[in-house]
């Protein structure tokens, strides 16, 4: 059996590790949501075909297509129209999670550039509030752009470092739900280059998880109670998930909620290196790049008592 | 928030250039700064979002430009689908044109219905964008308005 590539081969959680090394030699399919607020799922389709793209559906995400066929995808009418926005299945999972419903205020705390945003959107058929923040400037040029390009005018676009995101003065909490779908170290796109060596980013100065604990609880204190937050990452790595939502369960009376996600996803892992996770993290879900192929994710909800 | 005359200037604006009615904004607001009139959808929202400090509320709507008045790409693919007028219908291949060009020859026929301005570009898939129109003896010029980043794709595919 292979050995799981650096910086991967403590992670011995992941499953199937054998056929996980395989998928980081292969491309993934392109996926493409299809924009509700612009058209019916019907015409968009046909408008892809139209300029040379043959699509499947996916099941369990009725607006996503995979993109079967076609070139040039962000170059071609339906992307200039904001029919389409390019993006990863299980990009739409942290947005499941969260189950957005209309007229709802909404936080999206790391939204840059506004994948997920637009998303939650399109869930609400652009009624209520979605307040879109990213503490990069240079990120809320595209933010703004996604913003505009898919037609969403429930949407406003906020400036702040995530972990001083204004309290309210009364202390209660502002929104019905908060996405906090953090910074991370992105090892669910990892891919091996054309040599066989893994491409990863060489970890920065950044220490992540404190990023990410700062995050996660801002997001929670600006949950009015009974609101509900999820908390995503695109990476494997247990201490940017597990050990956030753990940090938080310390902090906070948050509850992990259960919650079935429309792709095969695994349950949160109960300890890595020696740390020990509250059990309840095991209801937080993990999307391995060879089980759904596409990039990895986690994902956690967690809800506020009322 | 908009005036109460700027929003009036606002939809009578949509609605004689383009015959976009007013319901087609309802449940909306209209909020304006110094060179630019947003369109943000109307929610109760908390007392303590007020104090938020906004980079950008809602879709911006029209820009002032001079003393005219001229809808924005996104607002024209939003809408595009109400306009009754100020409407050319354009191929794809035309399109490419004007993109590549900057300007668009449009002959005596197809101006008819159609005034000096800024006008919509449908294609058959729907209102792409704004361009503005010009017109002299030969007959009519539609001038590129659509956003760099926009002309550069159409351009490339
Ligand atoms: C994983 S990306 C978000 C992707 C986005 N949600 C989407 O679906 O398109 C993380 C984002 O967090 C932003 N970020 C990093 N540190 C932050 C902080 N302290 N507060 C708020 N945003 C932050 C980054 O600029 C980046 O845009």
């Amino acid at each position: 059996m292979r050995n799981l590539p650096p910086p991967l081969c403590d992670y011995t959680f992941i499953p199937d590790p054998e056929s996980y090394i395989e998928s980081l030699g292969e491309p993934f399919p392109l996926y493409v949501r299809l924009n509700t607020l612009k058209g019916t799922g019907k015409e968009i389709e046909e408008a892809l075909r139209e300029n040379g793209f043959s699509c499947s559906p996916v099941p369990g995400l009725p607006e996503f297509r995979r993109v079967d066929s076609g070139s040039g995808i962000g170059d071609s009418l339906p992307f200039l129209l904001g029919l389409i926005y390019a993006q990863s299945i299980t990009s739409a999972m942290p947005v499941a999670a969260l189950a957005p419903s209309q007229g709802e205020t909404i936080l999206d705390l790391c939204a840059a550039p506004g994948g997920k945003t637009t998303y939650l959107s399109q869930a609400m058929k652009d009624t209520g509030l979605v307040v879109a923040n990213d503490r990069k400037m240079g990120r809320l040029t595209a933010l703004t752009a996604n913003i505009k390009r898919m037609g969403c005018t429930n949407t406003v676009v906020t400036f702040y470092r995530g972990e001083m995101f204004p309290l309210p003065p009364d202390g209660k909490g502002l929104f019905d739900a908060v996405l906090v779908d953090a910074p991370c170290s992105g090892e669910g796109k990892y891919k091996l280059d054309t040599e066989g060596r893994l491409l990863f980013k060489v970890p920065g100065k950044t220490n992540l998880p404190a990023i990410q604990k700062g995050l996660i609880v801002r997001g929670f204190d600006l949950l009015r109670p009974g609101g509900r937050l999820v908390y995503s990452t695109c990476t494997l790595n247990p201490l940017e998930n597990e050990g956030v939502v753990d940090y938080l369960l310390k902090r906070r009376e948050g509850e992990v909620l259960s919650w079935e996600p429309p792709l095969p996803a695994r349950e949160g892992i109960p300890a890595f290196f020696g740390h020990v996770y509250d059990s309840r993290v095991s209801r937080c879900r993990r999307f391995y790049p060879h089980e759904v192929r596409a990039t990895g994710f986690f994902v956690a909800l967690i809800g506020k008592p009322e | 928030m908009a005036s109460p005359s700027e929003t009036g200037l606002c939809l009578s604006y949509l609605d004689h250039r383009f015959g976009i009615p007013p319901e087609a904004l309802e449940g909306h607001y209209i909020l304006a700064t110094s060179r630019t009139f947003y369109l943000l959808r109307k929610a109760d929202m908390p007392a303590g979002l007020a104090t938020l400090s906004i980079q950008q509320a809602g879709l911006p709507l029209l820009r002032k430009v001079g003393r005219f008045l001229k809808p924005t790409t996104c607002a024209a693919q939003l809408l595009g689908r109400y306009a009754r007028r100020g409407v050319v219908e354009i191929q794809r291949k035309e399109l490419v044109s004007l993109a590549a060009n900057g300007e668009l020859p449009l002959s005596k026929p197809r101006l008819a219905g159609l005034d000096e301005g800024y006008v919509l570009l449908r294609l058959n898939l729907g209102v792409i964008g704004v361009s503005l129109l010009v017109v002299d003896e030969k007959g009519g010029r539609l001038l590129c308005r659509l956003p760099k980043a926009m002309r550069a794709a159409i351009v490339r595919r």
